[in-house]
């Protein structure tokens, strides 16, 4: 298993499906040994999105856990011809919306509101403490955090599936369960939100 | 086309190109406006600083996070395994059940078919002994195969599992 994943990386087969086929016969057979191959290779993305979707470090960290159980219980629903990483981020958002949905119902449709026009609101809660925040202020001191601090919680995702995951707008969509168009204007408002936020950011500073 | 569409053009190429989506005329295009058009340069350069910057944020999971679910995947496809191993041998015994009870339905109709009631001694004792056996049958079987498998996944997990089972 370990060597035909390498295989597959090294020798650079066309394959996107390749590589899903040999993951998904792992997943189908619920393969722990490769599962664990799969939890350090996607361990950095996976909780680098449930943080920046969350914004809570502990919440990020129990779905962290959950969504690799999840993965292991339904491996055999993932599809090959899609990025492994594709549907490990969409299982961990559905398992992240059931939470929140369960824990916070009225505020969860202000974090899912995207329609047309409709301006979407954040999530304001006193008491929590923003881990992002914290964490990139901690490690890196940067603008980042809190130029992302006041962005809403749908471009934050978008945003870090495209540059940071590097996935295609097609993926995003997918990951997302929303059409390309909707995709795109997410991102775009997330763009320009960042921007706006990371000048007025340095205007202060000057 | 307008100063002003040109710009909003420009911007909203910008973005396509970030996203990847851009067109191989209108990237043409966007090259030969940003060549002359220094507003739109400082857009393209604002709107690439903010990307990087959001890129140059190292998040990374806690290496504890890591072990722990390692050792919950583990812990479940353990669980899921001997589910699964349960689930076939409940299948196994049903099955057997079912076979074992129709053929003492059947027996015990070809019996009463061909007169049981006057059938006596050792023949009549042979005879239900026959038919107690086919309806315990089953349940020893059962018995028997659970102790069986049990056993056999103790063992694995004492000298196996640890080792890495179901690594190829």
């Amino acid at each position: 298993m370990a060597a035909a994943l390498q295989f597959a990386a090294v020798a650079g087969l066309d394959s996107r499906f390749d590589e899903g086929a040999v993951i998904a016969r792992a997943l189908k057979r619920r393969d722990p040994g490769a599962l664990d191959r799969l939890i350090e290779q996607y361990q950095h993305r996976l909780f680098r999105y449930l943080l920046y979707f969350t914004r809570d470090r502990q919440f990020a960290e129990d779905i962290f856990q959950e969504t690799w159980i999840r993965v292991l219980e339904r491996g055999a629903q993932y599809d090959p011809r899609w990025k492994f990483e594709t549907w490990l981020i969409s299982v961990a958002r559905n398992l992240a919306i059931d939470q929140m949905r369960r824990r916070m119902p009225d505020s969860l449709e202000d974090v899912l509101s995207d329609s047309e026009g409709e301006q979407v609101r954040e999530l304001e809660d006193a008491n929590a403490i923003d881990a992002l925040a914290q964490i990139t202020q901690r490690e890196v001191g940067s603008q980042v955090a809190i130029a992302l601090q006041g962005l809403a919680p749908l471009y934050r995702e978008a945003l870090v599936l495209r540059f940071h995951e590097d996935m295609s707008l097609e993926e995003i969509a997918r990951t997302l369960n929303v059409p390309l168009s909707t995709a795109k204007s997410r991102l775009s408002r997330g763009l320009s939100a960042l921007e706006t936020r990371l000048k007025a950011l340095r205007g202060v500073r000057r | 086309m307008n100063g002003r569409d040109q710009h909003q053009r420009a911007r909203l190429l910008l973005e396509e190109r970030s996203f990847g989506i851009i067109s191989e005329p209108d990237a043409k295009w966007l090259a030969a406006h940003l060549d002359e058009c220094a507003a739109c340069r400082v857009v393209e350069s604002d709107m690439q600083s903010a990307i990087a910057l959001l890129c140059s944020e190292p998040v990374t999971a806690p290496t504890f996070l890591v072990s722990r679910t390692k050792a919950s995947v583990r812990i479940r496809a353990r669980e899921l395994q001997e589910h699964s191993e349960r689930t076939r041998l409940l299948v196994l015994s049903l099955a057997l059940a079912l076979v074992f009870t129709s053929g003492t339905i059947y027996g015990g109709y070809l019996l009463y078919l061909s007169g049981w009631a006057a059938v006596s001694g050792a023949k009549g004792l042979l005879s239900a002994f026959a038919l107690v056996w086919f309806w315990v049958a089953p349940a020893v079987l059962m018995v028997a195969a659970t102790m069986y498998k049990r056993d056999w996944l103790q063992i694995l997990h004492e000298n196996n599992f640890g080792r890495g089972l179901g690594n190829d």
